[in-house]
């Protein structure tokens, strides 16, 4: 079985609270990712701000070696403003749980699905490939992740990504809700898992023992918090366990997403 | 959970008298209900005033050797030797009795699940499990171990090189286990212990009291053996509660509950903001209220672009202080739109 990484050492990893990569440095990580036979990258967000525009669209250029995806709150504009960049591939994200919508859009679950049907429409019309992001999913209910994953397909979303947003699942529950999931939907589920109890690698491995073939993390596991799936010890796991042969020479760009690090304020460093 | 502690007899070597016995000292109000040291490192352990009682020593399984250790006064001995049966070990075994020395057996995993050369409980000792590379998978420990330990008294180790270490101890808990042996954000190669520990607590909801100094005391013991943190180590690290980008630091100021996992003070870490190329108006604006400086729309904005600027041109998000700085080269702008 092939277990597909989308790489979001640009998007998700870079928010590291204090990390800034320089343009060449994104350059390289991504160069360095393409050649260990990566093919999926999150690389920034659109929506930042002009400069973060121009990088884009300079990281753009080089990579035609894989699918290079614009993250994107579920707005209009934002979206608008990806496709202007060039992407063809661009991710909305929007909360699932009952939680992140009462205390941080004050929203209701109608209002996301409309809201997810626009923006995936509006992805497809201009001729490219939507994802979307189910934020919170694992502290949301399956049966709405359902709902969200059906509209999001209906409208033309080609992949679904279940966010365990502060890192709370154990590896059981992973297993559980991934092979109730799956199977109910109607698009690939990517588990994006997060290390705060430091189960992000095990969660993963979770997921793919049931079913699902595409996970999200980062190099050296950076990101918000305790950061997301770290990619060498994950595909450490799938040669020793499953027998994948994904043999990746990413030293070379650790060394620069380790060298941003270091550059953080304080002694301490990945 | 009872916490068999490696990190001491990880450190034993490289550490004086009386850092050993503050080492001891931290590792005892976490927690650690038993330091297990290799033999050839007893004598300085005890010679740093760790009492006997509270050791439990590696050691061959020789009867001499076990005796050696009775007359030290320690009562507790995991045998180094791995995968020996029943029968192999039953001289040591009836002599280690005899001194009243409780014996642990080692059970390494080497590979298939279903290799297995011998049965927690089945001859009435305990075992500890061994899985040294880490390659093992949570659910397979999950499956196999309670098959393997009915009746039995057995302990885990988990290797931590793939990152499964935390949740393979945890799924030896679920299997019943009777304790962990784990050292300090994993000192010794395994699973950290205060991962283990949390996780067991907060998310397997054991109801456990969580020491209010638990990252603190962890960090102390850290720099005692002179280890570095990294920034994002889980629970450990600085920025494990620390925040940036727009839509987190909107959402935490909103309610915490939205971007972290539990309240920091329950651990004794501390939230923090970070301003960088990330932050927006929300962050900005928490700071500048919290500094006391008056802002409106206009100077938020400008402040906002400036913050990002100087991120990107420091290549690091901003210092203590850099914010002040920031505010007084655009002063005029804030007290024009103020």
């Amino acid at each position: 079985m092939r277990v597909n990484w989308v790489d979001t050492t640009l998007r998700d990893g870079a928010q590291m609270p204090g990390l800034v990569f320089s343009l060449l440095e994104r350059r390289k990580i991504l160069d360095g990712l393409m050649r260990a036979g990566i093919r999926s990258f999150e690389i920034g967000v659109p929506a930042m701000g002009e400069q973060e525009r121009g990088e884009l669209r300079d990281l753009l250029q080089v990579g035609s070696a894989g699918d290079l995806i614009a993250w994107n709150r579920a707005v209009a504009a934002d979206v608008e403003m990806a496709l202007a960049c060039g992407f063809r591939h661009i991710h909305v994200s929007l909360p699932v749980s009952d939680l992140q919508l009462r205390d941080k859009l004050q929203r209701d679950r109608r209002w996301v699905l409309h809201r997810i049907d626009a923006c995936v429409r509006q992805i497809c019309a201009a001729g490219a490939t939507a994802y979307v992001g189910a934020e919170d999913a694992a502290r949301g209910e399956d049966e709405f992740f359902l709902t969200y994953a059906r509209t999001a397909a209906t409208a033309g979303a080609k992949r679904i990504r279940f966010a365990d947003t502060v890192g709370t699942l154990l590896p059981e529950e992973v297993a559980r809700r991934m092979a109730y999931l799956q199977p109910r939907c109607p698009i690939p589920i990517e588990f994006h898992g997060h290390n705060d109890f430091g189960l992000a690698v095990a969660n993963a491995a979770a997921a793919v023992r049931n079913g699902i073939v595409w996970i999200s993390g980062s190099l050296l596991g950076i990101g918000e918090r305790a950061g997301n799936t770290d990619l060498r010890p994950f595909y450490a796991v799938q040669q020793s366990v499953w027998g994948v042969r994904e043999a990746a020479a990413l030293a070379e760009a650790e060394g620069v997403v380790a060298t941003a690090v270091g550059r953080i304020a304080g002694d301490d460093a990945v | 959970m009872r916490w068999i502690d490696s990190t001491l007899g990880t450190a034993a070597r490289g550490l004086s008298q009386q850092e050993l016995r503050m080492l001891a000292g931290e590792l005892a109000e976490l927690g650690a209900s038993v330091y297990e040291v290799a033999y050839s490192d007893l004598e300085t352990v005890l010679q740093a005033g760790v009492a006997p009682a509270q050791l439990r020593v590696l050691a061959p399984a020789e009867p001499a050797a076990i005796l050696a250790i009775g007359g030290a006064g320690v009562k507790a001995v995991r045998l180094e030797d791995h995968n020996r049966s029943a029968q192999q070990l039953a001289g040591v075994w009836q002599g280690a009795a005899q001194n009243e020395i409780q014996l642990t057996a080692t059970w390494e995993w080497h590979g298939e699940m279903g290799d297995g050369k011998t049965t927690a409980g089945a001859d009435g000792q305990s075992r500890l499990f061994i899985d040294r590379q880490g390659r093992a998978d949570p659910l397979d420990w999950a499956d196999w171990l309670p098959e393997r330990t009915k009746g039995g008294v057995f302990e885990f180790w988990g290797g931590n090189q793939c990152g499964l270490g935390t949740a393979n101890a945890l799924a030896a808990m679920r299997s019943g286990a009777d304790g962990i042996l784990a050292a300090v954000a994993g000192v010794d190669g395994g699973a950290p212990w205060e991962e283990v520990f949390v996780a067991w607590n907060l998310l397997e909801k054991k109801g456990g009291v969580l020491p209010p100094e638990l990252v603190p005391r962890c960090r102390r013991i850290l720099g005692l053996l002179g280890r570095p943190v990294p920034l994002n180590k889980p629970l450990l690290g600085s920025n494990i509660f620390a925040h940036e980008s727009g839509i987190h630091v909107d959402g935490v100021l909103k309610n915490p509950v939205l971007y972290e996992p539990f309240p920091p003070e329950l651990v004794g870490q501390r939230r923090s903001l970070i301003l960088g190329t990330h932050s927006g108006r929300a962050a900005v604006a928490q700071q500048l209220s919290h500094l006391g400086l008056p802002w409106d729309r206009g100077c938020l904005e400008v402040l906002v672009q400036a913050v990002q600027q100087l991120a990107r041109r420091q290549g690091a998000g901003l210092a203590a202080g850099q914010l002040v700085r920031l505010y007084r080269q655009e002063e005029w702008i804030c007290e024009s739109t103020g």
